[in-house]
C-alpha cells in the first residue's frame, strides 16, 4: 500500500516518463503530422494490459483507441511468446484507432527476466500506400499496407522483411520508416527512465501502482457521472455523408455511475472510406464526456471503465473488415458532437452547440511548374459553436485538436498560393452567444498542368445547428472560380489558371439572439463579424440605439 | 572619485539596485516599485543606494537597466490605440492564429484578445510570392486613404505586415514613406524592420506589441535618463535585451519588444556569468520566487536563446494561451510552483499543489493578513526550514499555528494523514512539479539535465534546491551572493549586442551563395553601425553567425553555427557538418542522404564583455563556522524532525565546510542544505554544495518497510 502522497508522486512520475517519450518522438520523427499537429499518443500498460497512464499529447482519436487496441496485441502475443528486445507493431484499423495510417508499437518492459508492463505509441505516418489519406477507396484492400499483429524487432533485431515490404509500398519511405524507429527509440528511453525510477521507489513491478491509479481515477470518474441526472438522453444529426446523408443517432443512457451511448438507429456503412471503427467512436465520445463533465481526471483504464459505447456491426460508427477507413475522421467528429447534444438535456450549462465538427483538409496534387510532381495537405477549421456563457472560437477545430498552417509556410512549400484567408462574416450562429465564425480561404496552383483537388468536406447541407434557441451556424460552400458550386467528396480536376473559394461553416448559437447585450452586437456589427443586415434581422436592434453605442 | 557599474532591475514588487565598484565591490539595495511611475522608485532607490554607500551620479560609467515596463503594457493592454495594414485577403491573421486549442479538454478557453481590433485592420491592395515576386502592386492611392482614416480615428500607431514581407519589403517601405508625407505623426513598425521572420502570424503579432508600447517606453526612457543626467550622471544608459545583451535607449526604443523579458532574464546571465567564473560547464537556473518557478539552461557559458516567446500565458501557463512573440529571448520556462503556490486536494483524493497561488495578499496562511489557504511557504515553515522571526530577515513575522491549521484542515485531514506529514507532501510534490517541468524541457532540447549543477536564485530556491536535485540526479548546487537581486547583478556581465535575422530558404546545396553573403553582411553593417554610435570599437566587435535549418521534410529547425566571411562552397561543406554534428547533439543520430533546408539566418553583433571584478578572497580560516542557534527541522531522511544548526550566511567565510543537515540564513532567502549535501563558500563567497560521496539513500530499508 502507499500514502497517498506517494501515489501522487509516483504518479506524476509516469507521467513526466510518458511525457518524456512523447517529446522525444515528435523530435526526432520525420513528418510534420506528428510535430505540428501533434498526431500522436503514448501510453504506459501494466503487465495485463490495462492502461496506467498517458502522455498529455494524445489527440482524441488515440486516446482511447491504443488503450483498447494494445489488448489485441497481446491476445496475438501472450507474456510466453515475448522477450527482451521484441518490439511489436501493428495497424488493424477495426481494432485500434481506425485506419491504416496510425501506426501502433508496444514494446514489452521487463524488470529481470520479469515482464512488468508496457510502453505503447500510435502515430499517423505521412503515408501508407493505397489510395492515400482520403475516401476514395472501397474497402481495405486498396487503402494501403495492413501490417497484421506481428514483431516489428525480435531480440533486438530488426525485422528486415516487414521493413523491405514496407518500404516499397508507401509513398514516403523515409519519413515513414523514421517515425516508426522515433517510435522504437522513445519508448527504449521510456522503458530505461521506469526502470531507474522502480530503483529509487525499491518497487520491481508497477501493477500495485497501476491499480492504485485505476481505482482513484474509476472513483473519481463515477463520481463526477453521479453528478449528471440519471435518465435517457437522445439526439441525431445529419452530416453530408458521401453518395447521400449519414444520420448519427444517439441515445445517452445515464443511470447512476453509468454512463452508456446506443448509437443504434446510424444510417448502415458507406460504401467509400468515411467508416467508423468502434473504438475511434468511443475514443472520440469519451473525450467529449471527459471535457464536458471531468477534464481534470487523466486518462487511463479507471476513466474508461465506467463509459460503454455500442453501435450495430456494419453501421457507419461500427465499421468492419472489409470496409474502407481512411478519412474515417470526417464521420467520426460527428459522434461526440451528437453525443454532447444529447447531453444538453441533462447538463446544459455543460455542454456548447454545434459547430464546423470535421477538420477542413485542403489536398491538392499534380505538377509544379517546374514539372515536378507534388502532393500537398494543409489543415483548416472552421467556426466553434456557442458557449452557454460565451460566443463560439471563430476558425478554431472542435472536437478534432488540429493546427491550421501558416499562408507563408503553405506558399513556401508547394505551388500553391492562397489569395485569400479571412474569417467569414455572417457565418456564426446568432444566439445570446454567437457561433465561432467560419473562414473563407480562396486559393489557386502555380502550375502549367490541370492539378487535382480530392474534397472531403462536410455540413454543406446541414449547417451546424444552435442550442436552447440559437441560430444555426452558415452551411459550407465551395466554389470553383467563384462561380460553380462543388461536391462535398468527390475527386475534381481543374485548369491551372482555375481557383477555388471554400466557405467554411459558422458554429450555431446558444440561447435566444434577443437576450444578446446590445452592446455585443453593436460590437460585432462595428468590427464587421456581422453584417447589420443580420443584426437588424436576428436582433432586437434599431437604427437609433446602434448610433448611439457607436459614438 | 570612484568608478562604479549600476545594475537596475524593476520587477512586479521590487526594484533591485546592485553597485559594483573598480575594486570589485558589491553593493544591494532593494526598495518598492512604483506605480504608475516607476521611474520614480528608479530614481529613488538609486539616490538612498548611492548616498548609502557613498557614491555620487558622475562616479557611475554605466547603467543598465532592465524593466517589466513592456511586457506589463502588453498583458495589461495598456499601449496606445494601434491600428494594423496587411495584405488584402488576410486582415484576419492575428485573429485566426494557428487554429487550435490549447487546451483539449476547456471548452471555455479564451484565446488571447488581439490588440489590433478587426475595425483598426485595413487592407491593401498588394502581392507579393514567396520567391519575392511582386504579383500585384501596392495601390498607393488605398494606404493614403488608410492613413487619412486612421488618423481620423485617433491612431497613433500603425503595424505593417505584409505577405512575404521578410522576403521583399518594397511595399512595406513604401507605406513607411507615404505615412511620413501623409500623417507623420503616426509611429509605424514594419515586419520586415521588426521581426522578418516567416510566418505571418507570428510576424504580425510582433510587429503589432512592439509599435503598441513603442510611446509609452519612449516617453518613459526619454524621461528617466534627462532625470539622470539632471542629477550629474554622464555615463552610459543602456538597456537589457531580452535575448541576453544589452543596447542603447535610442536602440530599444525604436524596437521595445526586444527589451520584453529584459528583467528576469538577468537571472539566466548571472547563472552565466557564475557558470565561467566557477568554471561550470552547464547550470541550470533555478529561480523559486513568491508565484512562480522559472528554469534556465546555461550551456558552456551561454545561456540558450529562443526565438519563440509567449506574452502573458494566463492559462495556467500553458503553451498557446499567450501572444506570440517572435524576437531572441533567453529560454526559459515557467510553471505555477513559489512560495504562495496552494495545495489542494483533487478529485483523486491526491495532493496537487499549485498552480493557484495566494500572491502577497492575502498571502500563504503564516502570513497572517487573512489568509486561509495552505501554501508552500505553510508547508516549508512547518517543517522548519524557515524561521518565523527571520522572514526577510525578521521584517515579517510568520504565525506558525495558521500554517497548522491551514495544512491540518485543507490537506492533512482530507487524506487522513497528520499535518506533519501533509507538510511533507506538499513539500515534496512541489519538488517534484518543479523536477518534472526542468526534465521535460530539457528533453526537449535534446539536453542530459543530470549533468546540470543547479544555481538557487529566488527567495525559495535555496530551500528547495538540495531536494529537487536529488529528485533530478543532480549532485552539485552553488547559491551566489546576493541571491535575491541576481538579475540586476546578471546585467553588469552583459555585452552590448544587437541581434539581426533574414528569413532565406532553400536547400543548403541549392543556395545563391552570393545572396546568403549579401544578406549576412547587410546584417552586420547594420549592426556594427548602431554598435559604432554606442562607441564601441571595430576591432572590439565580434560576429556570431547562426542559421535555423533542418531536414527538408522535418518542422524543427536546429541552430548551426556558421562560419565568419564569405559563404563559399567550402563553408558550405563545415556548415553541413556543423549542421550534422548539432543533429547528432539533439537527437543522437543524424540521416544520411538527406537534404538539408536552411531556414532563417541570424547575426548577432556583439561588443566587448564588460570585465567584471568581483570581491574574492583566497584566506582560508580553518575555524568552525559560529553556529547562529538550532532549531527542529525536518528532513525526508530521518524519520522524525532533527535538531540542526542554523548559521548566518554573512559570517561564513571562503574555506568554511558544513556537513548538511544544516540552515543558512540570510536576509532574503533561507538555504537548506539536506543530510545528503554539505556545503562549503568558495573563493567569491558562493556557497557550493555537494552531494556526500556516502550519500546512498539511507531511507530505502525504511521505504520498503513502509510498502510491505
Amino acid at each position: 500500500m502507499f500514502d497517498p502522497v506517494q501515489v501522487e508522486v509516483m504518479w506524476n512520475r509516469l507521467i513526466t516518463n510518458l511525457e518524456e517519450q512523447a517529446k522525444t518522438l515528435i523530435r526526432t520523427s520525420f513528418s510534420n503530422i506528428l510535430s505540428d499537429a501533434g498526431d500522436l499518443s503514448a501510453g504506459l500498460f501494466d503487465s495485463r494490459g490495462n492502461m496506467i497512464a498517458q502522455a498529455n499529447t494524445g489527440t482524441p482519436g488515440h486516446i482511447n483507441t491504443m488503450a483498447l487496441g494494445v489488448r489485441h496485441f497481446l491476445e496475438k502475443f501472450p507474456r510466453e511468446r515475448l522477450g527482451q528486445g521484441d518490439v511489436l507493431i501493428g495497424n488493424n484499423p477495426y481494432e485500434i484507432s481506425g485506419h491504416l495510417l496510425d501506426v501502433t508499437i508496444v514494446t514489452p518492459v521487463f524488470y529481470d527476466a520479469n515482464l512488468i508492463g508496457y510502453f505503447a505509441s500510435t502515430c499517423h505516418v505521412t503515408d501508407i500506400g493505397g489510395r492515400g489519406y482520403n475516401p476514395e477507396a472501397e474497402s481495405i484492400y486498396e487503402e494501403g499496407v495492413h501490417i497484421p499483429y506481428m514483431k516489428y524487432y525480435y531480440s533486438g533485431q530488426l525485422n528486415e522483411s516487414l521493413q523491405s515490404i514496407i518500404e516499397t509500398n508507401v509513398r514516403a519511405p523515409f519519413e515513414v520508416l523514421g517515425d516508426l524507429r522515433a517510435q522504437v527509440v522513445a519508448q527504449e528511453v521510456a522503458i530505461r527512465r521506469l526502470l531507474e525510477m522502480l530503483e529509487e521507489f525499491s518497487l520491481t513491478e508497477i501493477d500495485t501502482l497501476g491499480r492504485e491509479i485505476i481505482h482513484r481515477s474509476e472513483k473519481a470518474m463515477r463520481k463526477a457521472l453521479t453528478d449528471i441526472p440519471d435518465g435517457v438522453y437522445g439526439n441525431e444529426l445529419y452530416t453530408d455523408g458521401v453518395a447521400e446523408p449519414i444520420k448519427i443517432k444517439c441515445s445517452v443512457s445515464i443511470q447512476g455511475d453509468e454512463f452508456t451511448v446506443d448509437f443504434t438507429g446510424s444510417s448502415p456503412a458507406s460504401s467509400k472510406g468515411v467508416n467508423v471503427s468502434l473504438y475511434y467512436t468511443l475514443a472520440y465520445v469519451t473525450y467529449a464526456i471527459k471535457a464536458a463533465i471531468a477534464p481534470d481526471i487523466p486518462n487511463n483504464e479507471g476513466s474508461f471503465r465506467p463509459v460503454h459505447v455500442d453501435a450495430p456491426e456494419g453501421s457507419v460508427l461500427n465499421a468492419s473488415h472489409p470496409m474502407p477507413t481512411a478519412a474515417r475522421h470526417i464521420i467520426g467528429h460527428f459522434a461526440p458532437v451528437c453525443v454532447l447534444g444529447a447531453l444538453y438535456y441533462a447538463i446544459p450549462d455543460a455542454t456548447i452547440a454545434e459547430g464546423a465538427t470535421s477538420i477542413w483538409s485542403m489536398q491538392v496534387y499534380g505538377e509544379d511548374l517546374q514539372g515536378e510532381s507534388f502532393s500537398y495537405v494543409t489543415f483548416s477549421t472552421g467556426g466553434m459553436g456557442a458557449r452557454p456563457t460565451k460566443d463560439g472560437l471563430s476558425a478554431t477545430g472542435f472536437p478534432s485538436g488540429v493546427r491550421g498552417t501558416p499562408v507563408e509556410i503553405i506558399e513556401s512549400n508547394s505551388p500553391l498560393v492562397i489569395y485569400q484567408k479571412e474569417l467569414r462574416p455572417d457565418s456564426g450562429g446568432s444566439g445570446r452567444y454567437r457561433g465561432g465564425l467560419g473562414q473563407i480561404i480562396r486559393f489557386g496552383v502555380r502550375t502549367y498542368k490541370p492539378w487535382h483537388f480530392p474534397t472531403m468536406f462536410d455540413c454543406m447541407n446541414y449547417p451546424p445547428r444552435g442550442l436552447a434557441g440559437g441560430k444555426p451556424g452558415a452551411k459550407a460552400e465551395v466554389l470553383l472560380n467563384d462561380q460553380t458550386y462543388l461536391e462535398s467528396k468527390r475527386l475534381y480536376t481543374f485548369d491551372p489558371e482555375d481557383t477555388v473559394t471554400l466557405k467554411l461553416p459558422g458554429g450555431g448559437g446558444y440561447g435566444k439572439p434577443e437576450k444578446r447585450e446590445p452592446e455585443m452586437v453593436n460590437f460585432d456589427v462595428v468590427n464587421g463579424y456581422i453584417s447589420w443586415d443580420t443584426a437588424e434581422a436576428d436582433y432586437d436592434v434599431v437604427e437609433e440605439k446602434y448610433q448611439r453605442i457607436s459614438h | 572619485m570612484s568608478s562604479i557599474r549600476v545594475g537596475v532591475d524593476i520587477g512586479g514588487t521590487f526594484t533591485d539596485i546592485v553597485i559594483l565598484d573598480e575594486t570589485g565591490d558589491r553593493y544591494f539595495g532593494k526598495t518598492l516599485t512604483t506605480y504608475p511611475d516607476p521611474s520614480a522608485g528608479f530614481i529613488k532607490g538609486l539616490d538612498e543606494n548611492l548616498e548609502k554607500y557613498g557614491f555620487s551620479y558622475n562616479d557611475i560609467t554605466t547603467i543598465i537597466h532592465g524593466t517589466t515596463l513592456v511586457v506589463n503594457a502588453l498583458i495589461e493592454r495598456k499601449g496606445v490605440k494601434t491600428a494594423l495594414i496587411t495584405t488584402k485577403g488576410f486582415r484576419d491573421q492575428i485573429e485566426i492564429g494557428n487554429e487550435n486549442r490549447y487546451d483539449l479538454y476547456d471548452l471555455f478557453i479564451e484565446k488571447p484578445t488581439t490588440l489590433v481590433p478587426r475595425s483598426s485592420r485595413y487592407p491593401v491592395t498588394e502581392r507579393i510570392l514567396n520567391d519575392g515576386t511582386i504579383l500585384t502592386s501596392l495601390d498607393e492611392a488605398e494606404v493614403k486613404d488608410i492613413f487619412k482614416k486612421a488618423d481620423a480615428q485617433g491612431v497613433e500607431a500603425v503595424a505593417v505586415c505584409l505577405l512575404h514581407g521578410y522576403k521583399n519589403d518594397i511595399h512595406e517601405k513604401r507605406i513607411y514613406e507615404i505615412a511620413q508625407e501623409v500623417a507623420p505623426h503616426i509611429r509605424v513598425s514594419l515586419s520586415s524592420e521588426v521581426s522578418p521572420e516567416i510566418r505571418e502570424y507570428q510576424r504580425a503579432s510582433t510587429t503589432i506589441a512592439n509599435v503598441y508600447v513603442q510611446p509609452l517606453v519612449e516617453q518613459y526612457l526619454t524621461k528617466l535618463e534627462s532625470d539622470l543626467i539632471d542629477r550629474g550622471f554622464n555615463g552610459q544608459f543602456h538597456l537589457m535585451l531580452s535575448g541576453g545583451g544589452t543596447c542603447t535607449i535610442e536602440t530599444a526604443c525604436r524596437f521595445p519588444i526586444r527589451i520584453l523579458e529584459s528583467g528576469p532574464v538577468g537571472g539566466s546571465i548571472a547563472g552565466a556569468f557564475y557558470s565561467k567564473l566557477c568554471d561550470f560547464d552547464n547550470l541550470h537556473v533555478f529561480d523559486m520566487g513568491g508565484t512562480t518557478a522559472k528554469a534556465s539552461l546555461v550551456d558552456n557559458g551561454e545561456p540558450l536563446i529562443t526565438n519563440e516567446f509567449e506574452v502573458g500565458r494566463e492559462h495556467r501557463f500553458m503553451k498557446g494561451s499567450g501572444m506570440p512573440v517572435k524576437v531572441p529571448v533567453v529560454e526559459m520556462i515557467e510553471i505555477g510552483a513559489g512560495g504562495g503556490s496552494i495545495a489542494h486536494i483533487d478529485r483523486m483524493d491526491l495532493l496537487k499543489v499549485g498552480p493557484e497561488s495566494a500572491s502577497s495578499e492575502p498571502g500563504p496562511a503564516c502570513y497572517g493578513k487573512g489568509g486561509t489557504q495552505p501554501t508552500i511557504t505553510d508547508a516549508d515553515l512547518i517543517l522548519g526550514y524557515l524561521n518565523p522571526d527571520y522572514f526577510l530577515g525578521g521584517e515579517m513575522h510568520l504565525d506558525v499555528e495558521a500554517a497548522y491549521r491551514a495544512i491540518e484542515e485543507k490537506v492533512a485531514k482530507p487524506l487522513g494523514l497528520n499535518p506533519v506529514e501533509a507538510a511533507r507532501g506538499i513539500h515534496r510534490v512541489v519538488n517534484e512539479n518543479m523536477a518534472s517541468a526542468a526534465r521535460i524541457h530539457a528533453v526537449e532540447k535534446g539536453k542530459d539535465i543530470r549533468n546540470y549543477p543547479l544555481f538557487a536564485t529566488g527567495g525559495a530556491g535555496p530551500v528547495h534546491v538540495c531536494n529537487v536535485a536529488h529528485i533530478l540526479g543532480v549532485s552539485e548546487v552553488i547559491s551566489p551572493v546576493g541571491a535575491g537581486v541576481c538579475s540586476a547583478f546578471g546585467f553588469l556581465s552583459s555585452p552590448l549586442s544587437f541581434d539581426f535575422v533574414r528569413s532565406y530558404s532553400g536547400r543548403l546545396d541549392q543556395l545563391d551563395l552570393r545572396e546568403v553573403t549579401r544578406l549576412l553582411k547587410d546584417m552586420e553593417n547594420e549592426g556594427e553601425s548602431i554598435l559604432k554610435q554606442s562607441g564601441v570599437k571595430d576591432a572590439d566587435m565580434k560576429v556570431i553567425r547562426t542559421c535555423e535549418m533542418r531536414y527538408a521534410g522535418q518542422n524543427h529547425d536546429i541552430t548551426v553555427p556558421i562560419p565568419n566571411g564569405e559563404i563559399n562552397s567550402a563553408s558550405i561543406q563545415t556548415i553541413q557538418e556543423n549542421f550534422k554534428q548539432q543533429y547528432e547533439k539533439l537527437y543522437s543520430e543524424a540521416s544520411e542522404g538527406v537534404p538539408i533546408e536552411t531556414v532563417n539566418w541570424r547575426v548577432v553583433v556583439q561588443g566587448p564583455h564588460p570585465e567584471l571584478f568581483i570581491n574574492s578572497s583566497d584566506e582560508k580560516l580553518e575555524m568552525n563556522p559560529p553556529v547562529k542557534n538550532k532549531r527542529d527541522v525536518y528532513f525526508n531522511e530521518y524519520t522524525d524532525y532533527k535538531m540542526t544548526p542554523v548559521y548566518d550566511r554573512s559570517t561564513l567565510t571562503p574555506g568554511v565546510e558544513i556537513p548538511g543537515p544544516a540552515i543558512i540564513e540570510e536576509k532574503e532567502s533561507t538555504m537548506v542544505v539536506t543530510p545528503t549535501f554539505k556545503v562549503s563558500v568558495d573563493r567569491y563567497f558562493n556557497l557550493i554544495l555537494n552531494a556526500k560521496v556516502d550519500a546512498i539513500y539511507d531511507d530505502k530499508d525504511r521505504k520498503q518497510q513502509q510498502y510491505v
